[in-house]
């Protein structure tokens, strides 16, 4: 129990939450996910100073914390504690302070929205690549330092791009600025001498944010960060590709992403592909789906402010003839989807809810890293998998995702579930756990690992956990932020 | 001194004829470029180290490792080792040259990741890849620095920066030999995937051994690293023609072009430096400074002597960006050539063309720039002054010598760094923040002001003051700029100077807010800049502890002078 006298205390200056409903809106929303104890309390601190001293009262609290950046709900499971713990919801921190067209840079606060921020990047004719159909809710800052792929893989030269530089604050309360923010000068010093706190690494011969980038909040809470932006095409055509055939699709990708042509870019299935496309209509799903081939790819071609009709010209044709030579066409519509509306439902918030929801009111995420060629692989083990539990292949959607330049790509299978129908729940749970074993041993990386995965994959390199173990006790040594996460 | 029977332990590890402890090869290795900067005393002799070791696999280095865990001894890894950070900073320091790891373990040209060993050069990787239609980002130092090394374990500005990126962030996975003599691989190939990624699982551990700077050395051995590759869109190999040290292109390359771009003022070539990322015309860039200019129009230094001395190039070539435009097709590269220009003429420079200019041409137009403080302003505002210089032509053999002198420097990595020491016999750099493409050319010209004085007096190479050289990285995303500049290495006064100039820049980059320099590493420079940013040497010093608890590595290049180290060779220093 976290003391009265405690909560007193921080609620001087701070929101502090105990009603029973309102705690249990942080709890995890997912059947199938271990979800661990319902907070204590929700602390929003007013600002940075009453944020660290939160963290110095968990420690003589002996309590451990949890950030939160997102409105709910919260399915993945990255906010679920096994131990006694309060909730630090930033999301109220919904600031954008400081924008800059020159350098191509925004600041963002950790309760900032994919929608809040490109409305307001529009009016600098710049905008942030979006994850697909994030939540209305979803923060900005979570997402990214969740390495959450987004839909713009050209733009992406590494795992931790968009976030160029960040500030937070350790375990032990001490605050810390990454990448170029971190010195020498304030910010505003900075900025003076042209800089723009856009080089992520360092200071120096460390990178201290790439170590809280996928630690589900174990490590440090980030209290903002910058983020390199990209303009806003003048000009979009839209345009799909599509095919029962994914290995031509997949053929076409990589001709198509060597060179950085095109724009924004990823292949889904047709029950992946109904799902978003009706996320706000779900009775047109069955037409919809219907409607489709097995497999479709969205291939947006733009221009930008330099001589943005010639570019598309060119990169249209060039496109086309690629498709061509795939047995693929260059087309505006497939079935009952037209290129524009898919691209705008894939860069705009969905909704109060995961659009994986909609149909059947819940659904089973597996995602992780690979290479492109390997896609057709995984699915055919997702589906072996799936046989055992009686889940036919249609009801196993597919998202394709290439990453860092086609470098990489994640691969996400997706199986929409009746939360309320125990016998469905239990059999998707061993079908999880069944599946990520497989997953595992045919060489599937999980980068990001939430349920199933977060318990299995921490076994495959012993040596990567024990350093993660050292690494939580230098940047956290009391075990305050997040404890149990990753079995620290 | 290591004993007989501690010498038998390693010879036993990695075979007799792989240990050397005797004084000619201990001394070879103990003498770098800039050594001198290493110690007070103005020593151009480093630390002699106890012996050098040629191991041939992560299996050797591990028990090399262990060794050193349990004995009075400590190991320093290094790849092709120019640099002077590859030096031993003790007497008990085992340099491990790892030459004898030399193989590309793979590429796979449909991901574009290569995975290479230490001794892979940049040039040698090249040359692989480009048979394969791709290409890697080299740093500056020139092709013969490590691929690995650049990636995993040090640092260095490149001039693919431009569309290829910084090493650090090209680097798909690592194999480390740790400080206990483990071995580790991060990222996915350590969970049995392929390379393609060193983040995760969660947290991204690989965040402990490469920031801005690697541990060069001081955190233990990489032995494999995968490298994020682009593409190559023109021919597989080239042919010249000449001798050395002048080659020339038989013929242009498809798809690909080199511009060496004017502008009168700053303001202007940044502007145009920001437009050509945004419109992802420059798959290479590099500004290159007037004394660099004037260096890459002569053969040789008395020619280069005699051009400067015309001060034509100080005021003709202040601000100059070569860039190097390589189209996936002839479509794509005629779209972006035409990009360029447009840019080039709304940001009021000009075109240089390619073309080689008789030396004695500088001579004639001499009076000219005599008379007016900026010309290229003037010029720049000459109606159709493009199209007139677009129609200056002497022959096909000058448009491919310049051509030539731009592709080796801006595609081809042969002739960097180096190229730039041969107007004396030593470069010292300083600045060299990364951040913004502006903040480059503050530092350039703050470096600028302060060498001024020990030009003025002789004790530095009259380079005209700005020899600051970079350029844009993630087109036009982050930009950098360090600044070069020239001394004697047989001069004590000379290297005096140099030093001054480096540790003034050191302060003024603190006072100034001009970010971490490209110095900034090792202990000394961690204790200088740690307090005014974050007391970020703090958590590294905390790393070395908690990893390398019996100082198995020599770690003056990183946490600072190791444990076992000798009271004498604790003390500071001024790298540069």
């Amino acid at each position: 129990m976290i003391s009265t006298n405690i909560l007193n205390d921080l609620g001087q200056n701070n929101t502090v939450e105990t009603s029973l409903d309102k705690l249990k809106t942080y709890e995890v929303s997912n059947p199938l996910v271990r979800s661990g104890r319902t907070p204590q309390c929700v602390i929003k601190p007013k600002d940075v100073p009453e944020l660290q001293k939160v963290i110095r009262k968990a420690k003589e609290g002996k309590f451990g914390l949890v950030p939160v950046s997102s409105g709910g709900p919260h399915t993945k499971g990255g906010i679920s504690c096994s131990a006694n713990h309060a909730v630090v919801d930033l999301a109220d921190w919904n600031k954008i302070p400081w924008v800059n067209r020159r350098n191509r840079v925004c600041f963002v606060e950790p309760g900032v929205t994919y929608g809040q921020l490109n409305n307001f990047l529009q009016g600098y004719g710049m905008t942030l690549p979006t994850p697909l159909a994030p939540r209305d809710t979803k923060s900005v800052l979570a997402s990214t330092i969740d390495r959450e792929p987004h839909i713009w893989p050209r733009m992406q030269w590494d795992f931790q791009d968009p976030v160029a530089c960040t500030e937070f604050i350790y375990g032990t309360g001490e605050l810390f600025r990454s990448g170029a923010a971190g010195g020498p000068g304030t910010l505003e010093e900075q900025r003076k001498s042209k800089g723009a706190q856009k080089m992520p690494m360092g200071p120096g011969q460390t990178d201290f944010q790439r170590i809280l980038i996928g630690a589900q909040g174990s490590m440090g809470i980030m209290t903002w960060i910058s983020l390199r932006t990209e303009l806003l095409p003048s000009i979009e055509r839209p345009m799909l590709v599509a095919g029962d055939r994914l290995s031509k699709i997949i053929e076409y990708v990589y001709e198509v992403q060597r060179p950085w042509l095109g724009e924004h870019t990823f292949i889904l299935n047709r029950l992946a592909a109904a799902m978003l496309m009706t996320c706000g209509n779900p009775g047109s799903f069955d037409r919809i789906r219907n409607s489709l081939p097995e497999y479709i790819c969205m291939q947006n071609i733009a221009g930008f402010e330099r001589l943005p009709t010639e570019r598309l010209e060119y990169q249209y044709e060039e496109l086309k003839n690629m498709a061509g030579g795939n047995g693929l066409k260059l087309v505006d519509k497939v079935g009952e989807i037209e290129a524009p509306a898919l691209l705008k439902a894939a860069q705009s918030p969905c909704g109060p809810r995961d659009w994986r929801h909609v149909v059947k009111g819940h659904c089973l995420s597996i995602f992780f890293l690979s290479l492109l060629n390997n896609s057709e692989k995984y699915i055919a083990v997702a589906r072996e998998s799936a046989r055992a539990f009686n889940i036919p292949d249609e009801q196993i959607g597919i998202y394709i995702q290439p990453v860092i330049q086609n470098h990489a790509c994640h691969i996400e299978f997706m199986v929409p579930f009746n939360p309320d129908d125990n016998h469905e729940v239990e059999n998707l749970k061993n079908y999880e756990a069944d599946v990520t074993e497989r997953l595992i041993k045919a060489r599937a990386f999980f980068s990001r690992p939430y349920g199933k995965a977060a318990e299995m994959v921490f076994k495959n390199n012993p040596g990567n956990t024990e350093l993660i173990r050292v690494i939580k006790g230098l940047f956290d040594p009391e075990n305050i932020l997040s404890p149990g996460k990753f079995n620290l | 001194m290591l004993t007989v029977d501690e010498l038998k332990e390693l010879k036993d590890i990695v075979g007799q004829e792989w240990v050397k402890d005797d004084l000619p090869t201990r001394d070879a290795y103990s003498i770098y470029y800039n050594s001198s900067s290493l110690n007070k005393e103005d020593k151009l002799w480093t630390a002699r180290p106890a012996a050098v070791i040629m191991p041939k696999t992560p299996k050797e280095i591990s028990e090399l490792t262990k060794f050193c865990n349990r004995k009075d001894f400590m190991l320093k890894p290094f790849s092709t080792g120019w640099i002077t950070s590859s030096a031993p900073g003790s007497r008990k320091t085992i340099l491990l040259d790892l030459k004898r790891m030399d193989k590309i373990i793979d590429i796979d040209i449909k991901n574009q990741i290569a995975v290479v060993e230490p001794y892979v050069r940049a040039i040698d990787l090249q040359s692989e890849l480009w048979k394969h239609g791709l290409n890697v980002h080299a740093v500056s130092c020139g092709g013969n620095h490590s691929i690995l090394a650049s990636t995993a374990a040090a640092w260095g500005y490149g001039i693919t920066g431009a569309s290829m990126g910084y090493q650090a962030r090209n680097m798909l996975g690592v194999e480390w030999v740790m400080p206990s003599g483990e071995i580790l691989t991060l990222g996915s190939p350590g969970d049995g995937a392929e390379w393609f990624s060193t983040d995760g699982p969660g947290p991204g551990v690989r965040g402990l051994i490469r920031g801005f700077q690697g541990t060069f050395g001081g955190l233990g051995t990489f032995t494999k690293v995968g490298v994020k590759l682009y593409r190559w869109d023109s021919d597989p190999e080239y042919e010249v023609h000449g001798g050395s040290p002048k080659y020339v292109l038989n013929r242009e390359l498809p798809n690909l072009g080199v511009f060496i771009l004017m502008f009168p003022s700053k303001k202007q070539i940044t502007d145009a430096g920001y437009k050509l990322g945004e419109a992802e015309c420059n798959y290479s860039d590099f500004r290159m400074p007037a004394f660099f200019i004037a260096l890459g129009f002569t053969d040789n230094n008395l020619e280069l002597k005699q051009l400067w001395s015309t001060g034509v190039f100080p005021k003709l070539a202040r601000y100059v960006l070569t860039v190097c435009v390589h189209g996936h097709s002839k479509k794509e590269y005629q779209w972006k050539v035409k990009a360029l220009k447009q840019i080039v003429k709304e940001s009021g420079g000009l075109i240089l063309p390619m073309q080689q200019i008789p030396l004695a041409a500088f001579d004639i137009v001499k009076p000219f720039f005599k008379m007016f403080k900026n010309p290229l302003k003037l010029i720049t505002r000459i109606p159709f002054i493009q199209e007139i210089t677009d129609m200056m032509k002497t022959s096909e053999e000058m448009r491919l010598k310049l051509l030539t002198t731009a592709f080796f420097i801006l595609v081809r990595h042969a002739n960097n760094s180096q190229g730039g020491f041969r107007a004396s016999s030593g470069m010292f750099t300083s600045v060299g923040a990364f951040d913004t493409w502006d903040m480059g050319f503050e530092q350039a010209d703050y470096i600028a002001g302060v060498k001024r004085p020990a030009i003025e007096k002789g004790l530095i190479l009259d380079d005209g003051g700005d020899l600051g050289s970079g350029g844009t990285f993630d087109f036009g995303h982050l930009g950098y700029i360090e600044g070069i500049g020239e001394y004697s290495t047989n001069d004590p006064e000379s290297r005096k100077a140099t030093k001054a100039i480096v540790e003034e820049s050191l302060h003024g980059t603190i006072e100034r807010s001009l970010g971490l320099p490209i110095a900034a590493f090792g202990g000394p420079m961690n204790q200088l800049f740690g307090p005014h940013c974050y007391n970020y040497h703090e958590m590294i010093m905390k790393i070395k502890a908690k990893l390398d608890p019996n100082s198995s590595y020599d770690s003056w290049t990183y946490s600072g002078a190791s444990e076992k180290a000798f009271p004498d060779e604790k003390e500071g220093y001024t790298f540069f």
